[in-house]
């Protein structure tokens, strides 16, 4: 049985997770791009297992708006600390989520908004989710990786 | 000696701070808070990447050869906080040694360049490394 975490430090809450919750290991990855940045090889993001645990569960993780707000204000040019970190902790948690669900809030959590926001409307694939069965096994070619358009 | 047998502590002037005084005099203190690991994380950054185990991380990017980001879930306070890194592959022979170095640093974020550094030479060249072990110490958002 989860605990209420709402007004519990999300440090507190990821401590919880661990000594309570088996990880899930994912078989999905997230490839893709920098539409910036065309010639640096295609990245590939791997969900963590003890978050995809917290995910699947919830009760635990806030909405990724907060995260969204945390990078604006980091973003600000007189940015020295966070003032706003209560919003990770105060914020109602996530209700459970699917492991679907649980990827496309990590691509809008840990990816650039310029990668997933209107990632269809590109002429050429940004963003591809895959089994990590499909990525070469060899990494030899690593930095030549591009997705196929 | 006795023993003292708790479920929880907590600090009276600030619930999640605590001072430990010890020391001859009692002059040497430790913050409990302040010293404690935030984060960490043991990743295989060859064949198809994996996450052995962690704490305080959401996922982790493979940016390429070597070059690894790894994805906070509780973002850390400012982007000054510290983060020590041990990198290795499997089987390496003698000749090498291995570097990593922080290449990134956001408050959600943390980024390292592995790779080894040749005897002979002294050339330094990006590699994927089979062991990352990455710890992070600041305070967090």
């Amino acid at each position: 049985m989860t605990p209420e975490f709402q007004g519990t430090h999300l440090w507190d809450r990821l401590g919880w997770a661990k000594q309570n919750l088996e990880p899930y290991r994912s078989e999905f990855c997230i490839v893709w791009e920098d539409p910036d940045n065309l010639d640096e090889p295609a990245k590939v993001t791997h969900p963590d297992p003890n978050w995809m645990a917290c995910a699947l569960n919830g009760g635990i993780l806030p909405p990724v708006w907060v995260y969204w707000e945390l990078k604006k204000d980091e973003a600000k040019p007189d940015f020295v600390k966070h003032t706003r970190g209560h919003l990770l902790h105060n914020t109602e948690p996530m209700k459970a989520m699917t492991e679907s669900e649980a990827i496309e809030y990590l691509i809008m959590k840990d990816l650039p908004e310029k990668v997933w926001r209107e990632y269809e409307k590109s002429n050429k694939p940004r963003l591809v989710i895959c089994k990590k069965e499909q990525l070469p096994q060899q990494r030899t070619w690593r930095n030549a990786w591009k997705i196929a358009a | 000696m006795s023993t003292l047998r708790t479920n929880a502590l907590e600090g009276v002037d600030a619930k999640n701070s605590m001072t430990i005084v010890a020391g001859a005099g009692n002059v040497t203190t430790t913050n409990v808070q302040e010293g404690l690991c935030k984060g960490w994380i043991n990743y295989k950054g060859t064949s198809t990447n994996a996450v052995r185990d962690s704490l305080n991380n959401s996922s982790v990017t493979d940016n390429g050869t070597g070059d690894y980001q790894f994805n906070h879930t509780n973002n850390f306070n400012n982007a000054v906080y510290s983060g020590s890194s041990d990198v290795a592959e499997t089987g390496a022979n003698g000749s090498i040694s291995w570097f990593a170095s922080a290449d990134d640093i956001t408050t959600s974020d943390y980024e390292i360049l592995a790779g080894l550094v040749a005897d002979t030479s002294g050339g330094i060249t990006a590699r994927d490394t089979a062991k990352n072990d990455v710890n992070f110490f600041g305070d967090l958002a």
